[in-house]
C-alpha cells in the first residue's frame, strides 16, 4: 500500500475529503472531481451514525469494481490509523527517505540467463524428442537455428494467422452491398421518401467484430530448444496485432504485451531480460495458468477472445490446479489453441500427464516448431473458419 | 440536515417487501436515490442482484421498467424504434390527399409513430419509475455506448426529431454477472455495490423469512450445508434463490431434518452442473459430516 502523499490532520471537511482521495488514488482508484463533488454534496445533507456507516458511504461513491469493493476496507482502516498518528496539519512530517532500488546482481544474473537462453540454449539439444530433420529445405528448418533474415516471412505468416482470428460475426447487422438478406426496414423508410412505393430493396449483413487475442508463451528449461523462434513469434505477434495480450510463464506468469509493443528489435532483447526474472526456470504451468486466471482473465476473456498458448506441456506442478486454470481458460474464451514445439515430431503423443490433462480444453492442438508447421496452422484455422453460432 | 434514519427507513422499506438487507446496501441504495445516481450491482449469480430493483419498485409504489440484456441488443430495441407499418399504411391512406412532403414527414415521424422501448420510457414517465438494465455484461460493448447519454445528462438523442428531456428521472439499477468487465465510462457514471454469497445468519433469515412454515432444524440444517458447499470448487457455486428453491421443496415433502437419501436425491435443485453434482456427491459424507447429519445405516 502506497503513501505518497503524507497523511495529515485536516480541520475542514473538503480538505479531509480531498485528502483521503488522494490517498486512494496513490492505490490505483481512479477518483475524479465529480466524485469528490458528489461526497461532499452528501456530507452537507446526511452525518453518518457511526464509524461503519461512514466507511459505507465512502465506499458507495468512490469503489468502482470488485478488486477496490474487496481493498477498501483495509485501505480505509489505514487511513485513519495514519490519520490518528499524525500531528496537526501544519506540522511537517518527516519524510521518509525513499530507498533507491539498487540494481542487483540477480538482475544482471538475468540478462545472463537471457542470452544463454537465447543463444546457447542448445546444449541438451539431442536430448530433446523434436523435431523435423535439419536437413530439410529452409521451410522445415528447426527454429533453433532461425535466421534473423527470415523473420519477415514469420511476419507475413503471422499477418496471416492474426486475419485469420482476428474477425468473428457479430449478431449485429450492418448495411451490405451484397444481395444477401433484405434490409426491410430501411427498405420500407427509405420508400417512405416515395410515396411508400418500394421500388429499391436495401441490404444488410451481419457485422464482423474483433476477437481479443491471448497468447501464452512457457519460456521455462524444457522450451530452450525453441528460445529463438519463441521471441521472435511473440515479438513478430505482437507487432502484427497492436492489440494482443502476452504473457509469459516458467514457474509464474509475467505480462510482456507493452515491452514487445517496441518497434526496436534489440531494444526488446534487453527489455525482456529486466522483465522476466526467470528464463529458463522450472516449468508450473497449472500455476502460472490459474495466475492469468485470477489477476487478467475476467478482464480479459469472453467469448470473442481466442487463447494460443503455447508450451509442450511439461509440467512439475500440481496437476489439479493446472486442470482448473484449463477449464476455467477454455469455459471463458471462445478457443484455445494450443501450439505444441514437439508436435512437430511425427512420432510425438501427448501422453505427459499435464498434456493429457489439458486436451479436453483444447480446441485446436497443432505443432509449431518451424515456418511450415505455422502455414499448416492457418489452413488449420482456414477450415475452421468462424460461422454465427445461431441460424 | 438529513439524519441517519434514512438508511433505517430504506432497510425498513426493503424488509417490508421480505428482503434483507445489510447496511451497505441500504448506503449505496440512499446514495443512489440522493445523487440521483444509477446504481452498479455486481456479484455471483443468484445472491438477489435483480430481486433489489424489483422490491425496489414495490416499496415506491412505482413500476419496474426492465430491459434484459443479451448479445445483439441494439438500440431498437432498447431506447426507440418507428412504427414502419404504421407509418407505410398512414402513407397510404393519405395518396389522395393534399398534403406536401414536410407535412407527410412531420407527422409520421411524431409521438404517434414512435414506439417506446424501456429506455425512453423510463425517463417519458410522469412519475419516476424503477428502471433495471439487467445482465448489462452480456450485452456487447457497443452498446453500453447507448447508455452514457442517458445515465449522464437524462436525455436521449432522437435525430428525427431532437432531443428528450427526462420528465422524471428514474431510480436506475444495472447488475452484471461479471462475465465481461464493464468499460471505466460506464462505471464511473454509477455508484458501485457488491454483494457476495450471504453469511450463515443473514442466509437463515432470509429462509425463515420466505418461508415461515419451515421447520427450524431443517432451516438451519440447509444454510449450514449451503455454507459448506459454496467452499468447494464447483463450476457454478449455488445462490440464495437455490437456497430458497430447496427450502421449498424440502418443505413441501414435509421434511423436518436433512439425510443423506434426501439430500442426495434432491441435490440437482441446488447445483446445476453434471459435474458439480458428482462432485458433491463425492464428498458429501463430509459434507453432511460438518453439518451434523448422520446417514442411517442399513
Amino acid at each position: 500500500m502506497k503513501t505518497k502523499n503524507l497523511i495529515q490532520r485536516q480541520t475542514n471537511l473538503p480538505a479531509h475529503v480531498i485528502q483521503f482521495c488522494r490517498f486512494l488514488r496513490d492505490n490505483n482508484f481512479v477518483i475524479g472531481i465529480g466524485e469528490e463533488c458528489d461526497l461532499l454534496e452528501v456530507f452537507t445533507h446526511f452525518i453518518p451514525a457511526s464509524f461503519g456507516e461512514q466507511k459505507d458511504l465512502y465506499k458507495s461513491i468512490l469503489v468502482k469494481n470488485r478488486k477496490q469493493f474487496v481493498l477498501f476496507d483495509e485501505l480505509y482502516q489505514q487511513y485513519w490509523t495514519e490519520l490518528s498518528r499524525a500531528e496537526d496539519s501544519k506540522t511537517k512530517d518527516k519524510e521518509e527517505k525513499k530507498l533507491q532500488p539498487q540494481k542487483s546482481a540477480d538482475q544482471k544474473n538475468t540478462l545472463q540467463v537471457l542470452k544463454k537462453w537465447l543463444h546457447g540454449g542448445h546444449v541438451d539439444e539431442e536430448k530433446e524428442i523434436s523435431t523435423y530433420s535439419a536437413f530439410e529445405a529452409i521451410s522445415n528448418k528447426d527454429f533453433t537455428t532461425f535466421l534473423t533474415g527470415e523473420q519477415k516471412e514469420l511476419l507475413e505468416i503471422i499477418k496471416i494467422i492474426s486475419q485469420r482470428l482476428a474477425n468473428k460475426y457479430s449478431r449485429r447487422y450492418i448495411r451490405s452491398k451484397s444481395k444477401k438478406q433484405i434490409d426491410l426496414k430501411k427498405t420500407i423508410r427509405q420508400s417512405l421518401r416515395k410515396d411508400a412505393e418500394i421500388n429499391q430493396f436495401f441490404f444488410k449483413e451481419q457485422q464482423k467484430r474483433k476477437v481479443n487475442l491471448v497468447l501464452i508463451c512457457d519460456v521455462s528449461k524444457s522450451m530452450e530448444l525453441y528460445s529463438q523462434f519463441l521471441i521472435e513469434f511473440m515479438y513478430s505477434f505482437q507487432q502484427a496485432v497492436h492489440q494482443l495480450r502476452t504473457f509469459v510463464f516458467s514457474t509464474r506468469l509475467v505480462s510482456l504485451s507493452n515491452v514487445l509493443k517496441d518497434g526496436d528489435y534489440e531494444k526488446v532483447l534487453n527489455n525482456l531480460s529486466d522483465q522476466v526474472p526467470y528464463w529458463s526456470g522450472g516449468t508450473r504451468i497449472g500455476e502460472s495458468l490459474q495466475q492469468f486466471n485470477e489477476r487478467y482473465a475476467s478482464r480479459m476473456l469472453n467469448k470473442d477472445s481466442i487463447v494460443i498458448i503455447m508450451s509442450d506441456g511439461w509440467d512439475t506442478g500440481d496437476l489439479d490446479v493446472l486442470e482448473n486454470a484449463m477449464k476455467s481458460i477454455h469455459k471463458k474464451s471462445d478457443r484455445v489453441i494450443w501450439l505444441n514445439p514437439l508436435a512437430g515430431n511425427p512420432e510425438y503423443k501427448p501422453s505427459t500427464k499435464g498434456m493429457e490433462i489439458c486436451l479436453p480444453y483444447i480446441d485446436v492442438f497443432t505443432s509449431a516448431h518451424n515456418l511450415e508447421s505455422l502455414k499448416s496452422v492457418v489452413k488449420h484455422l482456414k477450415q475452421k473458419k468462424y460461422k454465427p453460432k445461431f441460424s | 440536515m438529513e439524519k441517519n434514519k434514512s438508511i433505517n427507513n430504506i432497510k425498513n422499506l426493503l424488509l417490508e417487501q421480505s428482503y434483507i438487507s445489510d447496511d451497505a446496501i441500504a448506503m449505496s441504495i440512499h446514495l443512489a436515490m440522493f445523487l440521483k445516481k444509477p446504481l452498479l450491482i455486481e456479484g455471483p449469480a443468484g445472491v438477489g442482484k435483480t430481486e433489489i430493483a424489483k422490491v425496489m419498485s414495490k416499496a415506491l409504489n412505482t413500476n419496474l421498467i426492465r430491459l434484459q440484456c443479451y448479445e445483439g441488443l441494439d438500440a431498437n430495441q432498447a431506447i426507440y424504434e418507428w412504427n414502419y407499418q404504421k407509418q407505410l399504411l398512414y402513407l397510404k391512406m393519405n395518396e389522395q390527399a393534399d398534403l406536401s412532403y414536410n407535412e407527410k414527414e412531420e407527422t409520421i415521424f411524431s409521438d404517434d409513430f414512435l414506439m417506446e422501448r424501456p429506455l425512453l420510457k423510463s425517463i417519458m414517465a410522469e412519475e419516476s419509475q424503477v428502471l433495471l438494465i439487467d445482465e448489462i455484461d452480456r450485452a456487447d460493448e457497443e452498446f453500453e455506448s447507448f447508455f452514457l447519454e442517458l445515465l449522464s445528462d437524462w436525455q436521449i438523442t432522437i435525430p428525427e426529431v431532437g432531443t428528450r428531456k427526462a420528465k422524471s428521472i428514474p431510480f436506475v439499477i444495472v447488475t452484471s454477472n461479471r462475465v465481461r468487465e464493464l468499460s471505466e465510462a460506464l462505471r464511473r457514471r454509477c455508484l458501485y455495490l457488491w454483494i457476495d454469497y450471504p453469511t450463515f445468519e443473514k442466509e437463515l433469515e432470509i429462509v425463515q423469512m420466505k418461508l415461515p412454515e419451515i421447520n427450524e432444524k431443517l432451516a438451519t440444517q440447509i444454510c449450514h450445508f449451503m455454507e459448506e458447499v459454496r467452499q468447494l470448487k464447483l463450476e457454478k457455486l449455488p445462490g440464495i434463490a437455490e437456497t430458497i428453491d430447496w427450502a421449498t421443496a424440502l418443505s413441501s415433502m414435509h421434511i423436518d431434518h436433512l439425510e443423506k437419501e434426501i439430500v442426495e436425491s434432491t441435490l440437482g435443485v441446488i447445483l446445476k452442473d453434471w459435474q458439480d453434482i458428482r462432485d458433491a456427491q463425492m464428498s458429501l459424507s463430509e459434507l453432511l459430516d460438518k453439518v451434523g447429519v448422520t446417514s442411517k445405516m442399513g
